[in-house]
Protein backbone atom coordinates (compact mmCIF):
# COMPACT_ATOMS: atom_id res chain seq x y z
CA UNK A 1 0.00 0.00 0.00
CA UNK A 2 1.27 2.96 -0.89
CA UNK A 3 1.03 6.86 -0.23
CA UNK A 4 2.67 9.42 -2.79
CA UNK A 5 4.11 12.12 -1.14
CA UNK A 6 2.90 14.56 -3.56
CA UNK A 7 -0.92 14.24 -2.41
CA UNK A 8 -2.25 15.09 1.85
CA UNK A 9 -5.10 13.04 2.68
CA UNK A 10 -8.26 13.61 4.75
CA UNK A 11 -9.56 10.86 6.89
CA UNK A 12 -12.76 10.24 4.54
CA UNK A 13 -10.68 7.91 1.79
CA UNK A 14 -9.81 11.25 -0.69
CA UNK A 15 -6.42 12.38 -1.39
CA UNK A 16 -5.79 16.12 -1.96
CA UNK A 17 -2.89 17.86 -4.31
CA UNK A 18 -3.19 21.28 -3.90
CA UNK A 19 -1.53 24.57 -6.25
CA UNK A 20 -2.49 27.75 -6.26
CA UNK A 21 -5.93 28.10 -4.83
CA UNK A 22 -6.96 25.25 -6.56
CA UNK A 23 -7.03 21.41 -5.48
CA UNK A 24 -7.54 18.16 -7.23
CA UNK A 25 -9.36 15.30 -5.31
CA UNK A 26 -9.49 11.37 -6.03
CA UNK A 27 -10.16 8.70 -4.01
CA UNK A 28 -7.54 6.62 -1.79
CA UNK A 29 -6.18 3.52 -3.74
CA UNK A 30 -6.94 1.07 -0.35
CA UNK A 31 -9.98 2.55 0.14
CA UNK A 32 -11.04 1.34 -3.50
CA UNK A 33 -9.71 -1.98 -3.00
CA UNK A 34 -11.65 -2.70 0.33
CA UNK A 35 -15.33 -1.48 -1.29
CA UNK A 36 -14.60 -3.98 -3.90
CA UNK A 37 -14.88 -3.41 -7.95
CA UNK A 38 -16.43 0.23 -8.37
CA UNK A 39 -18.89 -0.34 -11.02
CA UNK A 40 -20.48 4.01 -11.18
CA UNK A 41 -18.84 7.00 -10.15
CA UNK A 42 -21.89 9.81 -9.50
CA UNK A 43 -19.63 12.51 -10.33
CA UNK A 44 -20.10 16.21 -8.94
CA UNK A 45 -21.27 18.88 -11.34
CA UNK A 46 -19.05 21.41 -12.29
CA UNK A 47 -20.19 24.88 -10.20
CA UNK A 48 -21.05 22.78 -7.51
CA UNK A 49 -20.32 24.47 -3.75
CA UNK A 50 -18.91 21.65 -1.88
CA UNK A 51 -18.45 21.89 1.81
CA UNK A 52 -16.17 20.12 4.34
CA UNK A 53 -17.24 17.36 5.66
CA UNK A 54 -20.38 17.06 3.09
CA UNK A 55 -20.58 14.08 0.65
CA UNK A 56 -19.31 15.24 -2.95
CA UNK A 57 -18.77 11.75 -4.75
CA UNK A 58 -20.37 9.01 -4.31
CA UNK A 59 -19.17 5.47 -5.10
CA UNK A 60 -21.23 2.13 -6.23
CA UNK A 61 -19.14 -1.07 -5.60
CA UNK A 62 -20.58 -4.39 -6.51
CA UNK A 63 -21.21 -4.64 -2.69
CA UNK A 64 -21.66 -1.56 -1.44
CA UNK A 65 -22.25 2.07 -1.83
CA UNK A 66 -20.22 4.81 -0.55
CA UNK A 67 -20.06 8.60 -0.07
CA UNK A 68 -16.93 10.24 0.38
CA UNK A 69 -17.09 13.49 2.69
CA UNK A 70 -15.16 16.51 0.99
CA UNK A 71 -11.65 17.79 2.59
CA UNK A 72 -11.86 21.54 1.33
CA UNK A 73 -14.66 24.57 0.29
CA UNK A 74 -15.02 25.37 -2.91
CA UNK A 75 -16.49 25.56 -6.38
CA UNK A 76 -15.85 22.30 -8.83
CA UNK A 77 -14.60 23.69 -11.71
CA UNK A 78 -13.63 20.49 -13.35
CA UNK A 79 -14.91 16.95 -13.26
CA UNK A 80 -13.10 13.81 -14.55
CA UNK A 81 -15.91 12.13 -17.20
CA UNK A 82 -13.44 9.35 -18.32
CA UNK A 83 -14.34 7.90 -14.57
CA UNK A 84 -18.24 8.16 -15.04
CA UNK A 85 -17.54 6.66 -18.65
CA UNK A 86 -14.90 3.77 -17.64
CA UNK A 87 -15.21 3.42 -13.15
CA UNK A 88 -12.17 0.70 -13.84
CA UNK A 89 -9.95 3.33 -14.45
CA UNK A 90 -10.43 3.80 -10.24
CA UNK A 91 -10.05 0.21 -9.52
CA UNK A 92 -6.79 -0.09 -11.70
CA UNK A 93 -5.07 2.99 -10.33
CA UNK A 94 -6.90 5.93 -8.38
CA UNK A 95 -4.17 7.83 -7.68
CA UNK A 96 -3.77 8.75 -11.72
CA UNK A 97 -7.59 9.17 -12.01
CA UNK A 98 -8.95 12.22 -9.72
CA UNK A 99 -12.31 13.12 -9.77
CA UNK A 100 -12.90 16.52 -9.70
CA UNK A 101 -10.78 20.15 -9.50
CA UNK A 102 -12.10 22.13 -7.12
CA UNK A 103 -11.35 26.37 -6.47
CA UNK A 104 -10.79 26.56 -2.73
CA UNK A 105 -11.59 28.91 -0.49
CA UNK A 106 -10.80 26.71 2.82
CA UNK A 107 -8.75 23.57 3.39
CA UNK A 108 -9.42 20.87 6.25
CA UNK A 109 -6.12 19.56 8.06
CA UNK A 110 -4.78 17.18 5.93
CA UNK A 111 -2.37 14.37 6.98
CA UNK A 112 0.52 13.92 5.13
CA UNK A 113 1.69 10.60 2.98
CA UNK A 114 3.13 9.49 6.22
CA UNK A 115 0.44 10.14 8.55
CA UNK A 116 -1.78 8.83 5.81
CA UNK A 117 -0.29 5.60 5.84
CA UNK A 118 -0.57 5.01 9.86
CA UNK A 119 -3.64 6.33 9.83
CA UNK A 120 -5.30 4.11 6.94
CA UNK A 121 -2.59 1.49 7.64
CA UNK A 122 -4.52 0.68 10.76
CA UNK A 123 -7.48 0.29 9.46
CA UNK A 124 -9.52 -2.75 8.08
CA UNK B 1 -68.02 28.03 -0.57
CA UNK B 2 -67.10 25.18 1.72
CA UNK B 3 -69.60 23.46 -0.34
CA UNK B 4 -68.34 24.08 -3.80
CA UNK B 5 -64.79 22.86 -2.75
CA UNK B 6 -66.43 19.73 -1.40
CA UNK B 7 -67.72 19.67 -4.48
CA UNK B 8 -64.84 20.03 -6.66
CA UNK B 9 -63.16 17.65 -4.65
CA UNK B 10 -64.76 15.36 -5.33
CA UNK B 11 -65.25 15.58 -8.51
CA UNK B 12 -61.81 15.42 -8.99
CA UNK B 13 -61.37 12.28 -7.73
CA UNK B 14 -64.06 10.72 -9.65
CA UNK B 15 -65.66 9.00 -6.70
CA UNK B 16 -69.18 8.92 -7.23
CA UNK B 17 -71.72 7.77 -4.72
CA UNK B 18 -74.67 6.02 -6.46
CA UNK B 19 -76.73 4.48 -3.48
CA UNK B 20 -76.13 3.47 0.21
CA UNK B 21 -75.13 -0.17 -1.27
CA UNK B 22 -72.88 1.03 -4.42
CA UNK B 23 -70.38 3.24 -5.38
CA UNK B 24 -69.28 4.04 -8.87
CA UNK B 25 -65.42 4.13 -9.66
CA UNK B 26 -63.68 5.30 -12.61
CA UNK B 27 -62.08 1.59 -14.14
CA UNK B 28 -63.71 -0.27 -11.80
CA UNK B 29 -67.58 1.05 -12.74
CA UNK B 30 -70.36 0.23 -10.32
CA UNK B 31 -68.76 -1.34 -6.81
CA UNK B 32 -70.92 -3.39 -4.26
CA UNK B 33 -69.96 -1.47 -1.05
CA UNK B 34 -68.89 -5.03 0.22
CA UNK B 35 -66.14 -5.03 -2.06
CA UNK B 36 -64.55 -1.66 -0.93
CA UNK B 37 -62.13 -3.39 0.99
CA UNK B 38 -60.75 -5.24 -1.70
CA UNK B 39 -60.10 -1.86 -2.87
CA UNK B 40 -58.68 -0.55 0.07
CA UNK B 41 -56.31 -3.22 0.98
CA UNK B 42 -55.37 -3.20 -3.20
CA UNK B 43 -54.53 0.50 -3.11
CA UNK B 44 -52.09 -0.40 0.46
CA UNK B 45 -50.92 -3.17 -0.34
CA UNK B 46 -49.49 -2.09 -4.20
CA UNK B 47 -48.65 0.87 -2.07
CA UNK B 48 -46.28 -0.51 0.54
CA UNK B 49 -45.38 -2.85 -3.04
CA UNK B 50 -44.06 0.02 -4.74
CA UNK B 51 -41.68 1.30 -1.57
CA UNK B 52 -39.56 -1.90 -2.31
CA UNK B 53 -36.02 -1.25 -2.77
CA UNK B 54 -35.01 -3.39 -5.37
CA UNK B 55 -37.29 -1.51 -7.78
CA UNK B 56 -36.70 2.03 -6.34
CA UNK B 57 -33.02 1.51 -6.21
CA UNK B 58 -32.41 0.28 -9.73
CA UNK B 59 -34.81 3.42 -10.90
CA UNK B 60 -32.62 5.54 -8.40
CA UNK B 61 -29.49 4.95 -10.08
CA UNK B 62 -30.47 4.56 -13.80
CA UNK B 63 -32.11 8.68 -13.24
CA UNK B 64 -28.96 9.40 -11.26
CA UNK B 65 -26.93 8.26 -14.72
CA UNK B 66 -29.25 9.52 -17.11
CA UNK B 67 -29.03 13.24 -15.13
CA UNK B 68 -25.59 13.43 -16.09
CA UNK B 69 -26.31 13.61 -19.75
CA UNK B 70 -28.38 16.78 -18.20
CA UNK B 71 -31.49 16.55 -20.75
CA UNK B 72 -34.31 15.99 -19.20
CA UNK B 73 -36.03 15.01 -22.61
CA UNK B 74 -33.76 12.05 -22.09
CA UNK B 75 -34.53 11.89 -18.63
CA UNK B 76 -38.55 11.73 -19.18
CA UNK B 77 -37.96 9.04 -22.19
CA UNK B 78 -36.01 6.64 -20.36
CA UNK B 79 -37.40 6.64 -16.96
CA UNK B 80 -40.83 6.43 -18.51
CA UNK B 81 -40.31 3.99 -20.86
CA UNK B 82 -38.22 2.12 -18.06
CA UNK B 83 -41.25 2.60 -15.64
CA UNK B 84 -44.00 1.49 -18.43
CA UNK B 85 -41.89 -1.59 -19.35
CA UNK B 86 -41.09 -2.82 -15.93
CA UNK B 87 -44.70 -2.21 -15.01
CA UNK B 88 -46.28 -4.36 -17.81
CA UNK B 89 -43.80 -7.42 -17.25
CA UNK B 90 -44.70 -7.10 -13.20
CA UNK B 91 -49.05 -6.68 -14.03
CA UNK B 92 -48.01 -9.82 -17.02
CA UNK B 93 -46.83 -11.53 -13.86
CA UNK B 94 -49.39 -10.94 -11.87
CA UNK B 95 -52.16 -11.70 -14.03
CA UNK B 96 -50.37 -15.09 -14.22
CA UNK B 97 -50.07 -15.87 -10.44
CA UNK B 98 -54.35 -15.19 -10.38
CA UNK B 99 -54.99 -17.22 -13.45
CA UNK B 100 -53.13 -20.08 -12.35
CA UNK B 101 -54.93 -19.28 -9.18
CA UNK B 102 -58.05 -19.37 -10.88
CA UNK B 103 -57.53 -22.19 -12.51
CA UNK B 104 -56.79 -24.37 -9.13
CA UNK B 105 -59.92 -22.83 -7.58
CA UNK B 106 -59.47 -21.64 -4.45
CA UNK B 107 -59.04 -24.25 -2.26
CA UNK B 108 -57.35 -25.79 1.09
CA UNK B 109 -54.08 -26.21 -0.26
CA UNK B 110 -53.57 -23.76 -2.22
CA UNK B 111 -54.30 -21.26 0.46
CA UNK B 112 -50.94 -23.31 2.19
CA UNK B 113 -49.36 -22.81 -0.43
CA UNK B 114 -49.38 -19.42 -0.86
CA UNK B 115 -48.63 -18.94 3.00
CA UNK B 116 -45.90 -20.66 3.16
CA UNK B 117 -44.66 -19.34 0.21
CA UNK B 118 -45.35 -15.73 1.53
CA UNK B 119 -43.95 -16.85 4.88
CA UNK B 120 -40.65 -17.57 3.45
CA UNK B 121 -40.50 -14.27 1.39
CA UNK B 122 -41.86 -12.37 4.69
CA UNK B 123 -39.14 -14.03 7.14
CA UNK B 124 -36.26 -13.46 4.47
CA UNK B 125 -37.09 -10.09 4.13
CA UNK B 126 -37.44 -9.51 7.86
CA UNK B 127 -34.20 -11.47 7.93
CA UNK B 128 -32.70 -9.33 5.70
CA UNK B 129 -32.59 -5.97 8.24
CA UNK B 130 -30.73 -7.70 10.68
CA UNK B 131 -28.62 -9.49 8.16
CA UNK B 132 -28.37 -8.19 5.08
CA UNK B 133 -27.55 -10.12 2.25
CA UNK B 134 -25.99 -12.96 4.52
CA UNK B 135 -27.22 -16.49 3.96
CA UNK B 136 -30.40 -16.04 1.74
CA UNK B 137 -31.52 -13.24 0.24
CA UNK B 138 -34.38 -11.70 -2.06
CA UNK B 139 -31.92 -8.80 -3.64
CA UNK B 140 -30.59 -8.02 -7.55
CA UNK B 141 -27.38 -10.24 -7.40
CA UNK B 142 -24.47 -8.27 -7.57
CA UNK B 143 -23.11 -9.75 -10.33
CA UNK B 144 -25.81 -7.98 -12.36
CA UNK B 145 -24.52 -5.06 -11.18
CA UNK B 146 -22.04 -4.49 -13.37
CA UNK B 147 -23.79 -5.49 -16.44
CA UNK B 148 -26.61 -2.79 -15.05
CA UNK B 149 -24.26 0.16 -15.34
CA UNK B 150 -22.82 -1.20 -18.74
CA UNK B 151 -25.85 -1.20 -20.00
CA UNK B 152 -27.09 2.15 -18.75
CA UNK B 153 -23.93 3.87 -19.81
CA UNK B 154 -24.17 2.74 -23.41
CA UNK B 155 -27.98 3.43 -23.48
CA UNK B 156 -27.58 7.09 -22.44
CA UNK B 157 -24.63 7.64 -25.30
CA UNK B 158 -27.30 6.66 -28.45
CA UNK B 159 -28.26 9.34 -30.57
CA UNK B 160 -31.57 8.17 -32.01
CA UNK B 161 -34.56 7.83 -30.06
CA UNK B 162 -35.38 4.32 -31.38
CA UNK B 163 -32.49 3.32 -30.18
CA UNK B 164 -32.63 4.63 -26.81
CA UNK B 165 -36.35 3.74 -26.38
CA UNK B 166 -35.46 0.01 -27.79
CA UNK B 167 -32.58 -0.07 -25.83
CA UNK B 168 -34.22 0.95 -22.75
CA UNK B 169 -36.96 -1.34 -23.57
CA UNK B 170 -34.43 -4.42 -23.82
CA UNK B 171 -32.75 -2.81 -20.49
CA UNK B 172 -35.80 -2.90 -18.59
CA UNK B 173 -37.52 -6.09 -19.30
CA UNK B 174 -34.22 -7.76 -18.29
CA UNK B 175 -34.31 -5.96 -15.05
CA UNK B 176 -37.92 -6.24 -14.64
CA UNK B 177 -37.40 -10.19 -14.57
CA UNK B 178 -34.20 -9.53 -12.05
CA UNK B 179 -36.04 -8.32 -9.58
CA UNK B 180 -38.93 -10.71 -9.50
CA UNK B 181 -37.66 -12.59 -6.91
CA UNK B 182 -37.20 -9.59 -5.10
CA UNK B 183 -41.14 -7.91 -5.49
CA UNK B 184 -42.67 -11.18 -5.50
CA UNK B 185 -44.23 -11.53 -2.44
CA UNK B 186 -46.81 -8.77 -1.91
CA UNK B 187 -48.20 -9.69 -5.37
CA UNK B 188 -48.51 -13.49 -4.17
CA UNK B 189 -50.38 -12.95 -1.27
CA UNK B 190 -53.15 -9.97 -2.76
CA UNK B 191 -53.28 -12.52 -5.58
CA UNK B 192 -54.37 -15.02 -3.08
CA UNK B 193 -56.32 -12.41 -1.13
CA UNK B 194 -58.40 -11.48 -4.92
CA UNK B 195 -59.03 -15.18 -5.61
CA UNK B 196 -60.72 -15.87 -2.31
CA UNK B 197 -62.50 -12.65 -2.62
CA UNK B 198 -64.42 -14.44 -5.72
CA UNK B 199 -64.63 -11.18 -7.84
CA UNK B 200 -65.59 -12.07 -11.37
CA UNK B 201 -63.29 -9.86 -13.10
CA UNK B 202 -59.43 -8.95 -11.26
CA UNK B 203 -58.05 -6.56 -14.26
CA UNK B 204 -59.69 -3.67 -12.73
CA UNK B 205 -57.76 -4.41 -9.48
CA UNK B 206 -54.84 -4.84 -11.16
CA UNK B 207 -54.83 -2.06 -13.09
CA UNK B 208 -55.20 -0.67 -9.72
CA UNK B 209 -52.16 -2.33 -8.11
CA UNK B 210 -50.10 -1.51 -10.75
CA UNK B 211 -50.79 2.40 -10.71
CA UNK B 212 -50.13 2.38 -7.10
CA UNK B 213 -47.21 -0.05 -7.24
CA UNK B 214 -46.01 2.89 -9.42
CA UNK B 215 -47.15 6.34 -7.89
CA UNK B 216 -44.15 6.36 -5.75
CA UNK B 217 -42.00 5.44 -8.68
CA UNK B 218 -44.14 8.24 -10.94
CA UNK B 219 -42.91 10.91 -8.26
CA UNK B 220 -39.70 9.90 -7.69
CA UNK B 221 -38.72 10.26 -12.02
CA UNK B 222 -41.21 14.16 -11.72
CA UNK B 223 -39.15 14.92 -8.65
CA UNK B 224 -35.89 14.48 -10.74
CA UNK B 225 -37.12 15.66 -14.17
CA UNK B 226 -38.33 18.55 -12.12
CA UNK B 227 -35.15 19.20 -9.92
CA UNK B 228 -32.09 17.93 -11.99
CA UNK B 229 -30.89 15.96 -9.13
CA UNK B 230 -30.79 12.29 -8.08
CA UNK B 231 -31.96 10.86 -4.69
CA UNK B 232 -29.96 8.40 -2.66
CA UNK B 233 -30.95 5.46 -0.93
CA UNK B 234 -28.67 4.18 2.02
CA UNK B 235 -28.44 0.38 2.86
CA UNK B 236 -30.32 1.40 6.31
CA UNK B 237 -33.54 2.68 4.09
CA UNK B 238 -33.36 -0.44 1.97
CA UNK B 239 -33.21 -2.68 4.94
CA UNK B 240 -35.99 -0.28 6.33
CA UNK B 241 -38.31 -0.91 3.47
CA UNK B 242 -37.62 -4.57 3.45
CA UNK B 243 -38.31 -5.15 7.10
CA UNK B 244 -42.30 -3.63 6.45
CA UNK B 245 -42.71 -4.88 3.34
CA UNK B 246 -41.60 -8.22 5.66
CA UNK B 247 -44.03 -8.12 8.52
CA UNK B 248 -46.76 -6.90 6.12
CA UNK B 249 -45.95 -10.25 3.89
CA UNK B 250 -45.96 -12.33 7.39
CA UNK B 251 -49.30 -10.51 8.46
CA UNK B 252 -51.19 -10.83 5.35
CA UNK B 253 -49.85 -14.81 4.99
CA UNK B 254 -51.31 -15.30 8.64
CA UNK B 255 -55.15 -13.17 7.78
CA UNK B 256 -54.82 -15.77 4.71
CA UNK B 257 -54.20 -18.38 7.54
CA UNK B 258 -56.35 -17.91 10.45
CA UNK B 259 -59.13 -15.32 9.21
CA UNK B 260 -59.45 -14.16 5.73
CA UNK B 261 -62.99 -12.02 6.88
CA UNK B 262 -60.44 -9.91 8.63
CA UNK B 263 -59.63 -8.49 4.84
CA UNK B 264 -63.55 -8.22 4.30
CA UNK B 265 -63.60 -5.39 6.60
CA UNK B 266 -62.36 -1.85 6.03
CA UNK B 267 -61.22 -1.42 9.83
CA UNK B 268 -59.86 -5.04 9.50
CA UNK B 269 -57.75 -3.90 6.06
CA UNK B 270 -56.87 -1.07 8.16
CA UNK B 271 -55.54 -2.50 11.35
CA UNK B 272 -53.10 -5.15 8.98
CA UNK B 273 -52.10 -2.39 7.11
CA UNK B 274 -51.01 -0.35 10.40
CA UNK B 275 -50.38 -2.70 12.83
CA UNK B 276 -47.74 -3.65 10.63
CA UNK B 277 -46.11 -0.28 10.03
CA UNK B 278 -46.46 0.62 13.85
CA UNK B 279 -44.31 -3.01 14.57
CA UNK B 280 -41.53 -2.31 11.69
CA UNK B 281 -41.51 1.25 13.90
CA UNK B 282 -40.60 0.08 17.02
CA UNK B 283 -38.39 -2.61 15.80
CA UNK B 284 -36.45 -0.39 14.03
CA UNK B 285 -36.16 2.26 17.22
CA UNK B 286 -35.66 -0.60 19.27
CA UNK B 287 -32.74 -1.51 16.90
CA UNK B 288 -31.34 1.86 16.93
CA UNK B 289 -31.80 3.51 20.64
CA UNK B 290 -31.12 0.03 22.61
CA UNK B 291 -28.85 -1.90 20.70
CA UNK B 292 -27.35 1.00 19.14
CA UNK B 293 -27.04 -0.19 15.76
CA UNK B 294 -26.14 1.42 12.69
Amino acid sequence: MSFPDKYKYNKDHTWVEESNNKVTLGVIQKSIDMAGEIVFVNLPKVGDVLEIGKPYVSLESVKASVELKSPVKGRVVEVNEKVFDNPDLLNKDSFKNYIAIVKTEKVEDLLDSKKAQEYYGGKK
Amino acid sequence: MKKLLLVLLIGLISFNLVSAETVDLPVFGELEVSEMPLVLATILIATADGFNPCSIWVLLFLLGMIIHTGSRKRIALIGGTFLLVTATIYGIFIAGIITIFSFMSYIDWLIYLVVTIALIFGLVNVKDYFWYKKGISFTIPDKYKPKFFKKVRELIKKESIFALIGGTVLMAAGIAIVELPCTAGLPLVWSGIVTESGVTSFYAYLLLYIFMYLLIEIIILISVLVTLKSFKMDEFKGRALKLVGGILIIALALVLLFDRSIMYNITGVLAVMMGSIVLSITIILLDKLVFKRK
